[in-house]
């Protein structure tokens, strides 16, 4: 037996299907499915007045929505033949092989996988099976040829380019039959001469049973036999005359247990032959050409009598069981005419096709002016036509708005708005293009990757990391946000129930580390740890983009090689920074879980990328430290914008850093910032200076740790590391002051001045004095200094004058002196007390009553 | 045909059948939307055959034996677990308490030991059921693994993943409870993991020591696995606190009517009616409440259409021309034959009245039979599309105003299907075609055409290869199979057994002759979950 499933199945780069009939629903529900991922061209030509009636009764079923993949992901053609289109040829084929089926089902799941049906089956390793699929490559490119169709024949030229390494060559000698120039029926008997026997079956006769006296007639069998199935179309008592007349033996045999849709011929003699394949035993499918009758397609062949009887006497199909039947029972069979074509509609749609605007393009064979089209889909609306013009016999004319994309058939409407042509599906070439080919396809399994990125080492790093990751949820959950809120962002973190529906709607869960209690949720932290363990680690991934090759082993052939593709370059970046910021998305934050894990698989990525010299040379130190600022921004953010990391109470902070330090993120990020901070780095000080709000934050709490003690000592440099600049930026952030230090000389010799222009009551904010401890600490080796506060207006300016171990001064307005010398020791004391200068000046001091007067 | 016969290139060959005929279980995509959306959410990690805790201590305990014995394959694990699931039931069979023994109920492969039982002892060794991993993997791997008590095959430790089954740290806890139950039993020494027969009274020791229904004599393995369930006073995952409030609503529903216990219907009523009562939008009570009734809707929303299906299987099958029904003729021919009029649940209706003074009038008529009255009715055989569709009017009719309902009515009542609407998506429509003005017949039509025939064509497309069709779309015709069984797809469990026999199990209620009394620990439950 045959099973069809084993070769509609993944692996395929083109597959190109003719069939009498075509069952959309289950090609598209799963018979696609089955042939897997793009890239994958599929062809289905089908009997165009066949796939018309079909469509019709979608239409009138409404159920054209159902067909969701035609014209996007496979092409449909209806084909005319002088009567019917009816073979049933099915081709699988890549660059190395291929292998068609030639046989009587057609293209659906009577016809494929549960009907009496028999098949062929010839592979491209055969040197026969080979000459068999070249002769039908002739026979198919010759239909090709006729229809004028650029997508067929585009596709067409695909296939064959593409499986050239095979499929090349001439044809020759083959089992391979069809009835472009002669008929299937005179072929056979040419090649049989005379036969001692023939053994028929097929499910429909022509009426007369002229196409059986014909053969009968050619052959001269000295005994027939004939199996019919259960409801065959044939005027019984007119085939029994034909029998009967023919002075042979007769054997007449039942199938019985279903409706036998085989069609197959032998002549059993000194030599046996045997034919199978689409043609019924009707004068239409037998003795004419495709161009007066049927378009068929067959496989005759010369074989062993024992096989071909028992071809015929066991049909391996579980049901069916075999009997002799007798005459009266052949009687009793009824001729019905089949239906005919469908009414022949006034305008013929030869195509619809999708432009890259939305428009659609309408392609018909005779000129029309103006006019509309209807489409259906999801929904069935009209819509205007734009003026047309003419090309090579062809009339084209353009929707003059966008059409749906749910749209997958359309038909022209006459003025009166009533469906005047047949229906078409409406193609769309950039869709159909991306199914089809690799390097166009700007899809892939890491969003912003392509598809032949993937077979990079970087690509395959983050298709790796996007495995045990989850970037995407956090865009999603922001979108969804921004829907509800109707493109104005929705408040952080005080999501409505409506958003919460959404999210778990889309997938994604609310999982909190720490509880509302202030508690660690240690479940949440076991959750956490089994999904750490699924990132994959630093060695990991350093394998991927260095694997370690053996000497013996001639280089790798598989992936491209490594290379300064600027596009590949810039497409990783894209990729990294769209991750990076997911982490700082307040939306990000409703899955605690994954946002420490994604914090770690990019840490363990970027920290590789730093390591890499072939990913460096993709992603440039200055990138990298964009990558590294987004990532510690969105994760740790500043003391006045708080990312996830810094919300968190202590309790939980310490776990996630121990979790992390158990997987070594803690060293990989050490080891990933300590590059970029190296003192030796031209941008050493723009790092430290922007990376300031959380460098010493993670450095402090252990997130970020060297590997060795001179790494650590690099680390706490940068992170300890300051200049005015930033000493002004952390007292901006800590007191609130904008202070600007300046090294002019003023009341004592050298000393450097603090301008705060501002607030103007130096004397009693408690924050001066820390502002002056501050900047102690920060230049201990400084031992006068000037404080200017206010006076923006030029009039209420305060001024205080240091210099340690010695009367301080102060004008506030007026000027007045301190009462004690003013030390180091004095200033940590009042600034731990919250404690303000007045309390060392006296005459401020009484002027003050609330301020607590300093022994 | 002599083997010796070389068959040419491309000799033909019939063409083998690619798919299973099968009766399928989901044939609307409805069942789905119950077992994947609904109660994970509800009562996250507990299915429908996890019913008995003490197979959680007994599974536990198995696995780190088996890892205690040296380890192996995960298919010698399977053997393993299966021939002592066989001994275990042996001895639950043994089971001298009452209500358990022979009948005991929520066993795994209560009939595979029948004939050993028969026989008599000693008995031979057998294999529980059929499977790998036997009743482990059917019905309690899940429910362990969202408890963290297993980690499974493939799972990752130290790097390493693991190449069987494995207790966790807290799993193997709860195994050692449940191993100092039967440490000295002959069953354990002598007999787990051996061959020879197995005498009555090692049986009886065992049942004695570890059976299903002792657990009340394990205070330790209890508490423990109470805690796996439910979490402590101080820390609770959501999951646990989902868990806590589902056993808590249906501990209310069992104090109120002990009938809950073995009547599903009746905890449904309960569910329905608790949720209808919900009116603050907070409190976990409230919330809960409405989540499971509206789960009861969606159950009752299924259960209209399967009545509609089964009808329209048996009609279709009767009345289908040779070759089928064109599109245009099955829905005239629908209408005409099982919705011309007459009466439904005894309410006299006309297929062209408005849709909307129908469901009033219905509803009115029927306003004092609860929902799941009229589901039993519409139930009752020969199914009559209309009774469905008279439910799913009734049930649209008594929908709550939903915006001033907790939200968790939304949040369950919106779950849907890759094919079929949820519960409030449905009677939304059904609403709109209402707003309309829509005659009864053209809302029948369409909700048997969409929901009904169309989906189910689209579901058996789905399955494909499994073939589980009762009716197709076949080159424009509908066709109905004659020989395919058209009675409508039940209930799905809604965790009405899990939820009772564990809750029993785990102390939160007893039988009392034909009562039900809620225990301390069950009342500590409910207060932990609603503060009442």
């Amino acid at each position: 037996v045959i099973d069809v499933r084993n070769d509609f199945r993944r692996g395929w780069r083109h597959v190109w299907i003719s069939t009498f009939t075509v069952g959309v629903v289950e090609m598209e529900d799963y018979l696609l499915n089955q042939l897997g991922e793009p890239p994958i061209e599929v062809t289905v030509l089908a009997d165009a007045d066949r796939l018309q009636r079909q469509f019709l009764e979608l239409v009138d079923s409404e159920q054209v929505e159902r067909l969701s993949k035609v014209g996007a992901q496979y092409v449909l053609r209806g084909m005319r033949a002088g009567q019917r289109f009816h073979p049933k040829t099915y081709f699988f084929g890549n660059a190395k092989r291929g292998a068609l089926l030639v046989g009587s089902g057609n293209a659906g799941l009577s016809g494929l996988l549960n009907g009496a049906e028999v098949f062929a089956r010839f592979r491209s390793e055969d040197e026969d099976g080979r000459a068999a699929i070249r002769s039908w490559r002739d026979w198919m490119g010759g239909i090709v040829d006729i229809q004028a169709d650029p997508l067929l024949r585009d596709r067409w030229r695909n296939l064959v380019t593409a499986c050239s390494s095979w499929l090349a060559g001439a044809s020759g000698p083959s089992a391979f039959v069809a009835n472009s120039d002669r008929s299937v029926g005179e072929q056979f008997v040419e090649r049989v001469g005379q036969a001692k026997t023939l053994l028929l079956t097929a499910p429909y006769f022509d009426e007369k049973a002229a196409a059986v006296y014909r053969l009968v007639k050619e052959l001269k069998p000295q005994r027939i036999r004939l199996w019919l199935g259960e409801r065959p179309n044939l005027n019984g008592k007119r085939l029994r005359e034909v029998l009967k007349a023919s002075g042979a033996k007769i054997e007449l045999s039942r199938y019985d247990g279903d409706f036998v849709h085989a069609k197959i011929v032998a002549a059993i003699g000194k030599r046996s032959f045997l034919l199978v394949g689409s043609p019924n035993l009707s004068i239409a499918g037998m003795w004419l050409t495709s161009r007066r009758g049927n378009c068929e397609a067959g496989v005759l062949l010369e074989a062993n009598s024992e096989l071909i009887s028992d071809l015929f006497e066991n049909p391996k199909r579980k049901g069916l069981t075999t009997r002799m039947m007798d005459w009266s029972e052949l009687g009793e069979h009824t001729y019905e005419t089949p239906e005919g074509p469908s009414t022949v509609v006034p305008v013929r749609l030869l195509r619809a096709t999708r432009l890259a605007d939305g428009r659609c393009e309408f392609e018909t064979a005779a000129r029309r002016e103006g006019g509309s089209v209807r489409t259906f889909g999801a929904t069935v609306e009209d819509f205007e036509l734009g003026p047309g013009y003419e090309a090579s016999e062809r009339y084209l004319s353009t929707s003059t708005d966008p059409i749906p994309e749910a749209a997958r058939l359309a038909a022209v409407t006459n003025a009166a708005g009533r469906v005047i042509s047949n229906l078409a599906v409406i193609d769309d070439p950039e869709l159909l293009k991306a199914m089809g080919q690799v390097s166009n396809r700007v899809d892939s399994h890491v969003r912003g990757l392509i598809e032949s990125d993937l077979e990079t080492p970087v690509g395959q790093l983050l298709d790796l990391l996007r495995r045990s990751c989850n970037f995407e949820y956090a865009w999603q959950a922001r979108e969804i946000v921004n829907k509800l809120a109707g493109g104005q962002g929705g408040q952080e973190e005080t999501w409505d129930p409506d958003t919460e529906i959404e999210f778990m709607a889309a997938g994604i869960r609310r999982r909190r580390i720490g509880l509302s209690s202030g508690q660690i949720n240690h479940l949440a932290l076991d959750e956490l740890r089994a999904m750490l363990q699924a990132v994959p680690t630093r060695e990991r991934m350093l394998s991927i983009v260095n694997p370690v090759t053996s000497r013996a082993d001639p280089p790798s052939r598989k992936g491209h090689e490594w290379g300064d593709d600027r596009r590949l370059a810039v497409r990783l970046f894209n990729v990294l920074e769209r991750w990076c910021l997911a982490i700082g998305l307040r939306e990000a934050w409703f899955d605690e879980l994954q946002e420490v894990s994604n914090f770690e698989g990019l840490v363990q990525v970027l920290s590789v990328v730093a390591e890499s010299v072939e990913l460096r040379a993709l992603v440039p130190p200055e990138k990298l430290a964009r990558l590294v600022g987004a990532l510690f921004k969105g994760f740790i953010g500043s003391p006045n914008r708080p990312g996830y990391f810094r919300s968190l109470q202590k309790g939980p902070q310490l776990e996630i850093v121990e979790l992390l330090d158990a997987r070594g993120a803690t060293v990989s990020a050490g080891s990933l910032v300590g590059i970029l901070v190296d003192p030796q780095n031209a941008a050493f000080k723009a790092h430290v200076v922007d990376w300031k709000p959380w460098l010493g934050y993670c450095v402090e709490l252990g997130l970020i740790k060297g590997n060795t003690s001179h790494q650590q000592d690099q680390l706490v440099h940068a992170a300890s590391y300051m200049d005015d600049a930033l000493w002004e930026q952390s007292i901006k952030e800590r007191l609130g002051l904008k202070v600007k230090v300046a090294h002019d000389k003023e009341m004592f010799e050298a000393a450097p001045v603090l301008t705060v222009r501002r607030p103007n009551n130096l004397m009693t904010n408690p924050n001066f004095v820390l502002l002056v401890e501050s900047y102690l600490t920060y230049q201990p080796e400084e031992s006068a200094l000037t404080v200017i506060a206010g006076g923006s207006d030029g009039l209420s300016e305060e001024r205080l004058g240091l210099k340690l171990n010695e009367i301080a001064g102060a004008r506030c307005p007026a000027f007045v002196e301190s009462t004690v010398p003013i030390t180091k020791e004095l200033i940590r004391k009042l600034a731990e007390e919250r404690r303000s200068w007045s309390d060392c000046f006296e005459a401020v001091a009484a002027a003050e009553p609330t301020s607590t007067a300093m022994h | 045909v002599s083997s010796v016969v070389v068959k040419p290139v491309g000799f033909p060959a019939w063409i083998k059948p690619g798919l299973n005929i099968t009766n399928g279980r989901d044939q609307l995509s409805l069942a789905t939307i119950t077992i994947n959306q609904i109660m994970p959410i509800l009562v996250p990690g507990v299915v429908a055959l996890s019913r008995r805790a003490r197979y959680l201590s007994l599974y536990l305990f198995l696995l780190e034996e088996y890892h205690r014995r040296g380890s192996g394959t995960q298919d010698q694990l399977s053997t393993f677990i299966k021939r002592a699931e066989y001994e275990y039931l042996l001895a639950v069979r043994h089971c001298s308490r009452d209500g358990c023994g022979a009948d005991a109920t929520a066993i795994i492969g209560y009939f595979e030991v029948q004939d050993a039982l028969d026989k008599g002892p000693p008995y031979r060794r057998g294999e529980s059921i059929e499977g790998v991993l036997g009743g482990y993997a059917q019905q309690y791997r899940s429910l362990l693994q969202a408890m963290e008590l297993v980690a499974p095959k493939g799972y990752v430790v130290n790097g390493k993943p693991l190449s069987v089954d494995r207790a966790t740290t807290r799993g193997a806890v709860i195994a050692a409870a449940f191993r100092a139950q039967l440490a000295s039993s002959a069953w354990y020494k002598r007999y787990l993991g051996h061959g020879q027969a197995i005498p009555a009274k090692v049986l009886e020791e065992l049942s004695d020591r570890a059976c299903l229904c002792r657990l009340d004599e394990s205070p330790t393995e209890r508490g423990l696995l109470h805690t796996s369930l439910f979490g402590t006073r101080d820390q609770q995952s959501e999951d646990q606190k989902a868990r806590i409030a589902a056993f808590a609503l249906t501990l209310e529903a069992i104090e109120a009517d002990p009938k809950v216990i073995d009547d599903d219907s009746c905890w449904r009523r309960h569910l329905w009616d608790a949720g209808m009562a919900a009116v603050t939008r907070k409190g976990v009570r409230s919330q809960t409440a409405a989540g499971w009734a509206a789960l009861v809707g969606k159950e009752l929303y299924q259960e209209a259409l399967a009545v509609i299906w089964s009808a329209v299987c048996e009609w279709g099958r009767a009345k289908q021309p040779p070759d089928g029904f064109t599109p245009r003729d099955l829905r005239a021919e629908l209408v005409k034959g099982l919705c011309s009029g007459g009466r439904v649940f005894g309410v006299k209706y006309s297929p062209k009245e408005p849709v909307r003074h129908f469901a009033e009038r219905l509803d009115r008529e029927l306003i004092d039979v609860h929902l799941e009255h009229i589901r039993e009715r519409a139930w009752l055989p020969p199914h009559d599309a209309m009774n469905g569709f008279g439910l799913l009017l009734v049930l649209w009719q008594r929908l709550p105003d939903l915006k001033s309902m907790p939200v968790d009515w939304q949040v369950i009542g919106r779950q849907r299907s890759l094919f079929q609407l949820g519960l409030l998506g449905a009677t939304d429509s059904v609403g709109s075609l209402a707003d309309s003005g829509t005659s009864v017949a053209d809302v029948f039509e369409s909700v048997t055409m969409r929901w009904v025939v169309q989906a189910h064509d689209r579901v058996g497309c789905d399955r494909l290869p499994n073939y589980i069709f009762r009716f197709r779309f076949v080159e424009g015709r509908w066709q109905f199979i004659r020989t395919s069984n058209t009675d409508p797809l039940s209930l799905g469990d809604s965790r009405h057994d899990a939820i009772t026999y564990i809750s029993q199990d785990l102390g939160f209620w007893n039988r009392d002759g034909e009562r039900a009394k809620i225990t301390g620990q069950g009342k500590a439950l409910i207060r932990g979950a609603f503060g009442t």
